[in-house]
């Protein structure tokens, strides 16, 4: 028998005791009713304990200890970029794990002639640091190959966030300040892969060859760890997409202001083609400042959040067909014709220029060498989001990179 | 008279019959180039698929008429939707797998009553391929065994890792498999949600047309 109280017991020998035959189910049930409407009473009576919570075991009615607290969740992990720093944050929706991939600028040390790297800023990936929001785990990336600190990848899963940060101090005040700048990030891949266009089905690429298909073995239990293998080749047919952004610059090198415009940018480029679609989403603070960024001939201000998108390229390798670019122009914008925000079309350094006056894909030997560029972008003097700081060298918001899915072109040109 | 000559060439050939009937969707197919998804073919053989996609699966449907037909079958008519595949292999290794039937689903009033699976799939991490939706039989009924077909495959591809670059469907079939898919709970509205999720890149073959679908 269940009971809702062990007052069942009494009652049933005090049914004994008066020789009642009625059925114990019913007596069960009458009775429970009438301690339910009383209990509320009964509870008010001074030293009347309240019913322990029970538990039944096979017959046995046993009361249940109190369950013990839960542990207490850990701390948020708090990166040490000061708090009026840009946030760079990467959200993966596209429904698979990938790796996302990062290059710092290209092993320029600061203070060495002809460097451009300004004071506290990351110039290998060691230097950087990551923290999945997801499971509030910080890590790094882990640099690839060994000879080049410039490279690095993270194992960026499925519907995870992660926010990507600078970990170093800046020499000249022992303070991190935050700086990401010149960063390239791509997503199974690293940037700049023109080569990659001309990659014939069957034919390997030589391994050690990281600007074509090849990528390390991730499986850190695998003897060919973080090597590159044939096995682990990264199909990228029409080049690859890249985010380039350059945040929280000091403005200093050598603990020197410079000539140099120590402004915030960002953009999407497709120069090397497109492999990913990346959906950035800058939320600037309430008082700026406030990012620019080009339409048609004129530059509008960005003082709310605002979202760009890049979209694909078909490069169709196999043979001299129509090929196309859609980072030409925004499906959606406002007035037709209008590019994209921030998006580098394909083959365009000058984003505006066709033909470019240098491509990036000259590889002489390129048995498809129409396929160079097909369109530019309609965006006055440039495809880049820019802001100026405020007063103390303070930029501030959010950049949130989504990286939505591969970029598959159709079968043909619309 | 071209309604006709679509309705037949969806139906699934007994044995009987099957050499006519090939004769004759033979000629149809030299007379009539069907408007949309003629580019891909069960076989898939196209170079944009082997260009692009390191692998690609092929869905069709038809009637089988000639199975369970009998009075009184609570089972009949049946729809076979068949799902092939095919590597591209980028490797370095041969390129001329040849495409092969992976499953085969009897659907009957757009629910799943049998699954013949013919071969396993290893799909490499990451390597990034394409679903072709082909042919349908024309009864409402084979939209929704494509769209369960399609789903399904999709939960497998999920679970081993692989990449669905796009899922690319004839123009005709477009809005119906649209509206199906949104019966699973995929929706073309994005929203800010953590943890896993799936996506379905629907584009029509003609470029036309595309939408992003999520399950959240």
């Amino acid at each position: 028998m269940i009971c809702l109280s062990v007052l069942c017991v009494p009652e049933a020998e005090s049914r004994k005791r008066k020789g009642l035959r009625v059925g114990s189910a019913q007596w069960t049930y009458f009775w429970n009713l009438y301690w339910l409407a009383n209990w509320r009473r009964w509870s008010q009576i001074p030293g009347f304990a309240p019913a322990p919570q029970l538990q039944v075991t096979g017959s046995v009615v046993v009361p249940t200890p109190a369950p013990p607290a839960p542990p207490a969740p850990p701390a948020p992990f708090v990166p040490p970029s000061p708090a009026s720093a840009t946030i760079l944050t990467f959200n993966n929706t596209s429904g698979t794990d990938v790796y996302l991939c990062v290059s710092t600028q290209s092993g320029l040390q600061p203070c060495v002639a002809g460097s451009i790297m300004q004071d506290g800023c990351p110039s290998n990936v060691s230097q950087l640091g990551v923290v999945d929001l997801a499971t509030n785990q910080s890590g790094s990336f882990v640099q690839w190959p060994s000879t080049s600190p410039q490279n690095g990848w993270y194992l960026w899963k499925n519907g995870h966030t992660l926010q990507v940060f600078n970990n170093m101090t800046n020499p000249y005040t022992g303070l991190n300040n935050g700086c990401l700048q010149g960063l390239v990030f791509g997503v199974n891949i690293w940037g700049a892969n023109c080569g990659c266009n001309f990659q014939t089905p069957g034919v390997p690429v030589p391994p050690g060859d990281f600007l074509c298909n090849g990528f390390p073995d991730t499986d850190p239990t695998s003897p060919t760890y973080n090597n590159d293998t044939p096995s682990t080749y990264t199909l990228v047919p029409n080049g690859s997409t890249a985010f380039e952004p350059s945040l929280n610059l000091p403005g200093l090198q050598c603990n020197l202001a410079f000539g140099n415009n120590p402004h915030e940018s960002y953009d999407i480029t497709c120069v090397n083609g497109s492999n990913a679609i990346f959906s950035v989403t800058m939320t600037p603070p309430a008082a700026g400042p406030y990012f620019t960024y080009n339409v048609g001939n004129g530059s509008q201000s960005a003082t709310t959040t605002f979202t760009t998108q890049n979209s694909w390229v078909l490069v169709n390798p196999p043979t001299v067909k129509a090929s196309c670019d859609d980072n030409c122009i925004d499906p959606s914008a406002a007035i037709p014709g209008s590019s994209r925000a921030g998006v580098f079309p394909y083959g365009a350094t000058v984003c505006t220029s066709n033909p470019d006056p240098n491509p990036p894909c000259t590889n002489t030997a390129d048995p498809y060498v129409l396929n160079k560029q097909f369109c530019a972008a309609t965006a006055g003097s440039g495809c880049n989001f820019d802001r100026q700081p405020n007063a103390g060298q303070v930029f501030g918001g959010t950049l949130a990179v989504t990286y939505t899915g591969p970029a598959t072109p159709p079968a043909s040109c619309p | 008279m071209r309604s006709d000559q679509h309705h037949a060439s969806r139906r699934c050939v007994g044995p009987v019959n099957a050499k006519w009937l090939l004769l004759v969707l033979v000629g149809l197919a030299l007379l009539c180039q069907l408007p949309c998804g003629a580019e891909f073919e069960p076989e898939l053989s196209h170079s944009y698929l082997q260009t692009q996609f390191a692998w690609a699966m092929y869905i069709d449907s038809c009637e089988v008429n000639h199975y369970l037909n009998y009075p009184g079958s609570s089972l009949h008519p049946l729809t076979k939707v068949r799902i092939r595949y095919r590597y591209f292999p980028h490797d370095g290794r041969p390129v001329n797998w040849p495409a092969k039937t992976y499953d085969e689903f009897w659907y009957h009033d757009g629910k799943p009553v049998g699954l013949r699976r013919n071969a396993e799939i290893n799909l490499n991490k990451n390597d990034i391929g394409v679903i072709v939706i082909g042919q349908a039989a024309d009864h409402f009924n084979s939209i929704s065994s494509t769209s369960d077909a399609l789903v399904r495959l999709l939960v497998n591809l999920q679970l081993q890792r692989a990449v669905v670059g796009a899922v690319i469907v004839p123009p005709d079939q477009y809005d119906p498999l649209l509206a199906n898919l949104e019966r699973y709970g995929f929706s073309s509205t994005m929203k800010q949600v953590s943890g896993p999720q799936m996506k379905i890149h629907l584009r029509c073959d003609s470029g036309s047309r595309e939408t992003y679908l999520c399950l959240h």
